[in-house]
């Protein structure tokens, strides 16, 4: 299913949260909706369940108008960012809830629910887990719980708030993918809202950036990291070194400067401060001489072997790649 | 427009809200508003003799001064009962923690008469003050006593938690810097639950006001020396004076509602404090 | 939060290092306690039952199993039986509007739940005698349609009501407070109607504060004294509350049985105090979950 938001608007009080927002999310496709925290994207993730209304404007799936369809018409999936797993009842009747609690006419029988439910924790690798209550899984058990319990009234629409948000690291990593998986697995229409850069462009088809309740950029992982539209996607996403130039302010790369021994046209000073050497990158740091601003400088393992700067010699650099705003 | 903002996505706000208006005001507000408007029929003139008469007055004195003597005894009581509870293992110390509730769970006139079991003159108690001119039954001191007693819990339940969630950290800071114990608890702990103490005084203080059941056993209700207001009313209207006894009733409620008003100020200051922790 | 083992025993030794008291302030703060705490509760506590089997157990039973105790026991009954269910849905009402939405006056609106907390009990009594009372506003109504509130079964429960009305709302609005709303959306978007949320998802929630408002509100009602002996007019076998006889037979110098019955409500309020300590103690294992659920 679809979802197209047009001209949403939202406010509460005296704060505008959303405005103008305009969005089409295709079928089938997973969708993140990034940004810094008090951006907007919450409160757009519930609009399109229903679990907030908008100001103005319409939220449509498959070219229908929803926006005044009541949460429970929907049809949408929704993981919380907490979970919010039912803590008295087990794993099971939390998954079991939403067939349930249907009008006796459409509810499946118990030996029904008892499979539908069954395969769902199969499918999120939990079965075992069955007659435990919330409380007593992990963090990354309750995630796949509460996704479990999303998709068992059939979602046409799966939307999660910071699914990911609550857990740590090494946990963050291995769900990433495994949502990944499922999803290329169900191919379910998807959005999901993360303030973190890296695991929008891991995980996502497509990555809509927000600010201050508007949207930056819509496009695949690579062109909003290649190609930012504004100064905040190229601030927000990835490292970025900012230099001011006679044309406006110029956006740089770690990655996208050259550096050598010896000065060129338009080449910029400086001293190096530091070599941080980890891994496959190394990391150089470089204090300009004219401004006394520091400038970060990536080069791979090999050249910079080859090149061997030594701490504190001065360095000249120039831009391979620069955007100015 | 308007009325998508109205909308709720949780149901039942409409009915939750008027189920709680109409109750409210039916059993609350409509019977209250009744005890102002009955003293209408008073002019300001009568209404001032009335509430101003030596008999009354004198109950006045006792009790608020009782009441207030009460509450002292137990912010510091209920301080150390709340400290040693929090801070040391003993013996018997579950029973206990759960029995400092018993005020509030005994019907009060169970405790009145039990009280005055054990401080009438020939009582547990009392047969042991008498020698010494100590009378605690029939007097003043009985309602003294009677008041702590139905107290007791209020000090002792808004500082336990907060001495329970205290860091030891600050205390342990505290001592790095050099405090003694004695500082330490006065310039550290005490400040900080400050706060919860005033609240549970002038809870008690406010619940004591307003007693009847414990104190009319003890109190031996004589005129001008043991009566106190709450019985002013009933014997006001036991005369059929429903005027009188309403007069003296919104006088205590006035009276009542700025103590309400000044423990959710106190309230609301200690959590903003907290907040800003 | 539980504690681990390790950590227990981590904050011992950092108690004893840095922040203890020596052992003869610590032995004089626990006996100065115990001397308060028994002067004013242990030692009432065992008055109760002493007075009452001072004349013996025959006394004590005939005192118990006399009419007129009987009959104060059944309108006590009656009183809390009503009152209490009343001021449950009350409460949870009360609870559900303030705790999941917005609106103007919310706060003037909790203080208002607070306030027969803060009435003296001989007040709550003095209001429905004005109101329903023979020189009150519906008195002369009610002497014609020969129904009677004050001095009467409805004036008791009335002034019950009143002096119990906050309890319930009391609890469950901080604890439905700190839940948050989550759950409930999480039903609603799994197509849940309201009540069915209402039955599945927050009444088990807040099963434990429900249940200690109950136990509150219980106690308070079979106890209440002020309130009821304003409303009462004492009319024995017909208007008399436990408490009440309590009174009527102490004053009739009949100590042994003034006691026998006070014994009985002893026994409640004690009573009382276990269940509420067993639901402190539910209630504080689900929070440690709860808890850990957060911080997992």
């Amino acid at each position: 299913m679809s979802i197209t938001i047009q001209q949403i608007n939202k406010g509460f009080g005296q704060f505008s949260a959303l405005r103008d927002i305009n969005l089409q999310v295709p079928s089938g496709e997973l969708v993140a909706l990034l940004g810094p925290s008090g951006c907007g994207k919450t409160t757009l993730l519930r609009i399109i369940a229903g679990l907030e209304s908008p100001d103005s404007g319409q939220v449509l799936f498959d070219g229908v108008d929803t926006t005044h369809r009541d949460v429970r018409e929907r049809q949408v999936g929704f993981v919380f960012q907490h979970y919010a797993l039912f803590r008295h009842m087990t794993v099971f009747e939390n998954v079991a809830f939403g067939l349930r609690v249907r009008p006796k006419e459409t509810r499946p029988s118990d030996a029904e629910i008892k499979k539908r439910v069954h395969d769902l924790l199969k499918l999120v690798q939990l079965d075992w887990l069955a007659d435990r209550y919330p409380p007593q899984l992990s963090g990354g058990q309750r995630q796949r719980i509460a996704l479990a319990r999303a998709l068992a009234v059939e979602p046409k629409v799966l939307l999660l708030d910071e699914p990911f948000g609550a857990l740590d690291a090494k946990v963050r990593k291995d769900l990433r993918r495994w949502l990944r998986r499922l999803h290329d697995e169900l191919h379910v229409t998807s959005v999901f809202v993360t303030h973190d850069q890296e695991e929008a462009l891991e995980v996502a088809d497509t990555i809509v950036v927000m600010n201050h309740g508007q949207v930056e950029q819509v496009g695949s992982p690579q062109a909003v990291y290649d190609q930012p539209a504004t100064p905040f996607v190229y601030e927000f996403l990835g490292n970025v070194n900012a230099f001011e130039t006679p044309q406006g302010k110029g956006f740089v790369r770690p990655y996208e400067i050259a550096v050598s021994r010896e000065a060129a046209a338009n080449s910029i000073a400086g001293a190096l401060t530091y070599v941080h050497s980890v891994g496959s990158l190394v990391r150089l740091e470089i204090k300009r001489t004219d401004n006394a601003q520091y400038v970060d400088v990536e080069l791979g393992r090999e050249q910079f072997n080859q090149l061997n700067f030594k701490q504190g010699e001065t360095v000249y650099l120039k831009p391979t790649q620069l955007r100015v705003f | 427009m308007a009325s998508q903002k109205k909308k709720h996505l949780l149901p039942g706000f409409g009915l939750s809200l008027g189920v709680t208006l109409v109750y409210l005001s039916l059993i609350v507000l409509i019977p209250l508003a009744a005890v102002f408007l009955r003293t209408t029929e008073l002019s300001w003139h009568e209404f001032w003799a009335v509430v101003t008469t030596p008999r009354v007055v004198a109950t006045y004195k006792l009790t608020f001064g009782a009441s207030f003597l009460a509450a002292v005894i137990n912010l510091v009581f209920g301080l150390l009962t709340a400290w040693v509870l929090v801070r040391y293992q003993f013996f018997g110390k579950k029973v206990l923690d759960a029995l400092v509730d018993l005020p509030f769970a005994l019907p009060t006139a169970v405790a009145g008469i039990a009280l005055t079991a054990i401080y009438a003159p020939n009582g547990w108690l009392g047969q042991w003050l008498e020698p010494y001119g100590i009378k605690v039954a029939f007097t003043p001191l009985g309602v003294v006593v009677a008041l702590t007693f139905i107290g007791l819990p209020f000090v002792v339940r808004t500082v336990q938690p907060v001495l329970e969630d205290f860091s030891a950290e600050a205390e342990e800071a505290a001592a790095s810097l050099g405090a003694n114990r004695w500082q330490t608890f006065y310039k550290i702990i005490l400040p900080a639950i400050w706060p919860a103490l005033l609240t549970g005084f002038s809870l008690a203080f406010a619940r004591a006001v307003g007693e009847y059941g414990s104190v009319i056993f003890i109190a031996g209700n004589m005129p001008m020396i043991s009566e106190i207001t709450p019985l002013m009313i009933i014997t006001k209207l036991e005369q059929y004076d429903y005027a009188g006894a309403t007069a003296i009733a919104v006088v205590m409620l006035v009276i009542s509602f700025v103590l309400l008003l000044l423990i959710n100020l106190l309230q609301w200051w200690s959590n903003h404090r907290h907040g800003n922790k | 939060m539980q504690p681990t083992q390790f950590q227990q025993y981590q904050g011992k030794v950092a108690f004893k290092r840095a922040t203890s008291e020596p052992a003869w302030v610590r032995w004089g703060l626990i006996g100065l306690a115990l001397a308060f705490l028994g002067l004013f509760l242990l030692i009432p506590l065992a008055a109760v039952f002493t007075e009452a089997l001072r004349k013996g157990w025959g006394v004590y039973l005939a005192a118990i199993t006399e009419a007129d105790a009987l009959s104060a026991m059944k309108l006590t009954l009656i009183a809390s039986f009503i009152s209490v269910p009343l001021n449950l849905v009350f409460g949870v009402a009360a609870a559900w509007a303030i705790t999941r939405f917005d609106f103007k006056g919310k706060s003037f609106l909790i203080t208002l739940i607070d306030l027969p907390f803060a009435v003296s009990p001989v007040i709550a009594g003095l209001i429905f005698v004005l109101i329903f009372g023979l020189q009150g506003w519906f008195g002369e109504w009610l002497i014609d349609h020969d129904f009677k509130v004050v001095f009467a079964v409805p004036g008791i429960v009335l002034a019950t009501i009143f002096v119990t009305f906050p309890f319930v709302a009391r609890e469950l609005i901080p604890l439905m407070q700190a839940q948050g709303k989550e759950e409930e959306e999480a039903a609603l978007v799994l197509g849940a109607s309201g009540w069915k949320m209402l039955w599945h998802v927050t009444l088990p929630n807040v099963k434990w504060g429900l249940i200690y408002g109950v136990i509150l509100t219980n106690a308070r009602a079979m106890g209440e004294f002020g309130a009821v002996s304003v409303v009462s007019g004492h009319i024995r076998g017909l208007t008399n509350t436990m408490p009440l006889h309590v009174e009527i037979l102490y004053n009739e110098y009949n100590y042994a049985a003034a006691f026998a019955v006070a014994s009985l409500l002893t026994l409640l309020a004690l009573v009382t105090l276990v269940l509420k300590t067993y639901v402190e103690w539910q209630a504080s294992r689900d929070a440690a979950n709860i808890e850990k659920e957060v911080t997992a």
